[in-house]
């Protein structure tokens, strides 16, 4: 067991001297490289299939049904401007290197670990993914985003146990 | 129920508002009412079924902040209320806590704030019973305090973080004691932890429109809806009536009773309107402090509960540190977003940490015309009281998170909170600095009566829900005792 004393709290106001140096010189590094790579990910739909398909290796999924998943999840998306976009479409090629994340300044990082999650979150709970994936079996089907008025109660998280009712 | 057009006559009591505290003074009071009483409850807002409700994506046709005016300097304030048919109950999360016994003694045990006019004991027993009405979900063991009666349903579900914090912390960490079923009841669905609760996809946790319609269906109660209580008519010391706004008319009711349930913000609005100045009237504004936040978890899969808010850890709740430091509340929440890190999808902990605030005169709500339709709001800061425990916030956090594998810990940009909503009538014994007696009748005009946690001296740490129904039947009762 970790200790989390020992750490420092990462705060959601975290922004120092420290980082806008290192993320200053790290964005203009990284810059050029993103700027290369964001022509391999020249669209939104093409970043969300990257974060993806990049956070699960070896995934097996329908071509039609990942399509369906990144359709589904930028039409949904209402978190993320055209602007945010546009910036994460820079830094897509870096989404998943987490070597070079410390390089980014606190704001832009923190940015784009929320974007990955809400992408990663949505696919992970629009899916058969807790039963296939996670469990070991690569093939994974989209069976439509999470959309708690339409089927509330379909979470696949809260698998808990029935205990006894003793009202 | 009810539903008129129009008041006529006179009535026994005319109540403002149909929230939470006007609710159980209403259920409570009926039992001493003559078979030929008659009741009227005026309410502002509409009647919005739950399927309505969802159809429009919100809890009533007017949003809160449509409703009042910010002039205060802290300016991430908001406050959360419905203005409809069953006010608060469409919109609240359904926690439903006891105040500690401590919060009742602040001052005399701790120094510091005020000390309510009644203590924990004195409603104790109507705790149990607005848990009975409202189903509550909670442990089966002993909690910190003397309770007389078990819960109605037992405990949701614990995931496995709160599971070890529970064996850290046996006697301080509990399963959620809440109004949001763990089984299903005779006219709710048990929660199905959806984690959406201020719109309850399923109708699941409690609301007046859902379970306790039997109040309104009496047939000695009428209720007018879409109109809005201006003023309460006050001749030599005692009401007379209510002006009320309806359909763009300017109307009145005469009533023997008074009861006054709009909330902490528009009660003292039309205590002001009706001449009913003093002092400390609008003033005393508070509302905990929320922290918002999570910690990533080393191995520990979360997500298993069976409710959204599934824990509450109290080991910073009391002591002596309260002389100098707040009080907290610490929620683990069962929703929220996944990890993405390989393996690690579920190990994350959401929480929410409420800091005990303390009432400051200079948080008020005033008109600042008494033609004004829209009261202002003035909340300029936070005690100093509470700040300690926001600038300690992360230790706190990691203390009582320390019995669990945690990676690390953010806490979000500040949560504005706001719902829920203390001060600007108190309770007390003296008239000079109070409002309101310890029955929550009216100082001055004692055939007046004002429900809600306005009249809250502290312990805004807790939620107040439960609180406010418990004072709300001790008052129907001490009333009703001499009708």
């Amino acid at each position: 067991m970790s200790d989390p004393k020992s750490r420092p709290l990462q705060t959601g106001t975290e922004f120092d001297r420290r980082n806008i140096l290192i993320g200053g010189a790290g964005l203009a590094g990284l810059g050029a490289a993103g700027l290369g790579g964001s022509f391999l990910y020249n669209s939104p739909a093409r970043l969300v299939e990257h974060i993806v398909r990049a956070h699960l290796p070896g995934l097996d999924i329908d071509g039609n049904d990942m399509r369906q998943f990144v359709s589904d999840f930028l039409a949904a998306d209402i978190h993320t401007s055209r602007k945010e976009r546009l910036g994460l479409r820079l830094l897509a090629p870096f989404v998943n290197l987490p070597p070079f994340r410390w390089m980014l300044p606190a704001f832009v990082s923190r940015g784009v670990e929320n974007f990955e999650r809400r992408v990663m979150s949505e696919f992970m709970m629009g899916s058969d993914f807790f039963d296939t994936y996670a469990m070991g079996n690569p093939k994974v089907t989209y069976t439509g985003l999470y959309t708690v008025y339409e089927a509330p109660c379909a979470s696949p998280l809260p698998r808990f146990p029935q205990e006894p009712d003793t009202a | 129920m009810r539903v008129v057009e129009e008041a006529a006559g006179s009535y026994d009591v005319v109540f403002i508002g149909s929230g939470f505290g006007s609710t159980f003074f209403l259920h409570r009071y009926l039992d001493h009412a003559a078979p030929n009483a008659r009741f009227l409850v005026l309410e502002r807002g509409k009647l919005h079924t739950h399927a309505d409700q969802v159809e429009m994506g919100r809890t009533s046709e007017i949003h809160p902040n449509d409703a009042w005016i910010d002039k205060g300097r802290e300016k991430n304030k908001t406050w959360n209320f419905t203005i409809g048919f069953g006010g608060g109950s469409n919109c609240w999360w359904g926690n439903s806590v006891r105040q500690h016994p401590s919060d009742f003694k602040l001052k005399s045990t701790y120094g510091v704030g005020t000390d309510w006019p009644i203590d924990y004991d004195d409603i104790e027993s109507y705790y149990g019973i607005a848990e009975e009405v409202m189903q509550v979900s909670g442990p089966r063991e002993p909690m910190l305090w003397h309770r007389s009666t078990p819960f109605p349903l037992p405990p949701h579900t614990l995931p496995l973080p709160d599971r070890l914090l529970k064996e850290a912390y046996p006697d301080h960490h509990f399963a959620a004691t809440t109004a949001r079923p763990s089984r299903d009841t005779t006219t709710r669905p048990k929660c199905c932890a959806n984690g959406v609760c201020h719109l309850c996809p399923i109708d699941s946790k409690f609301t007046i429109l859902n379970s306790f319609m039997a109040p309104y269906e009496d047939p000695r109660v009428e209720v007018l809806l879409t109109a809005e209580a201006r003023a309460i008519d006050v001749e030599a010391g005692t009401a007379t009536g209510v002006a009320y706004r309806r359909g763009g008319k300017d109307l009145s009711v005469s009533a023997d009773l008074v009861v006054l349930g709009a909330n902490a913000i528009f009660n003292p609005t039309i205590l002001q309107r009706s001449g009913l100045d003093h002092p400390m009237l609008g003033r005393n504004l508070y509302d905990n402090f929320a922290v918002f936040g999570e910690a990533y978890l080393d191995g520990v899969d979360h997500f298993q509960g069976s409710t959204i808010v599934c824990g509450m850890n109290y080991s910073k709740y009391d002591g002596a540190f309260r002389s100098e430091f707040p009080s907290v509340l610490f929620e683990t929440w069962n929703a929220g977003p996944l990890r993405k890190e390989f393996g690690k999808w579920r190990q994350v902990l959401p929480f929410l940490m409420k800091i005990e605030d303390l009432p400051q005169e200079q948080n008020r709500v005033v008109l600042a015309n008494l033609d004004d339709d829209l009261p202002e709001i003035r909340y300029n800061a936070y005690s100093s009281y509470a700040l300690k425990g926001v600038q300690q916030a992360e230790q706190l956090i990691a203390e009582i998170l320390a019995p669990l594998p945690v990676e690390s810990i953010t806490r979000f940009p500040q949560g504005s909170a706001g719902s829920h909503i203390h001060g600007t009538t108190l309770m007390g014994k003296d008239p000079d600095t109070s409002i309101l007696d310890p029955d929550q009748i009216h100082h001055q005009v004692r055939n007046l009566v004002v429900v809600g946690s306005g009249g809250f001296p502290s312990g805004c740490q807790s939620n107040p829900t439960l609180t406010i129904c418990a004072v709300a039947m001790k008052a129907a009762d001490k009333l009703g005792a001499s009708v």
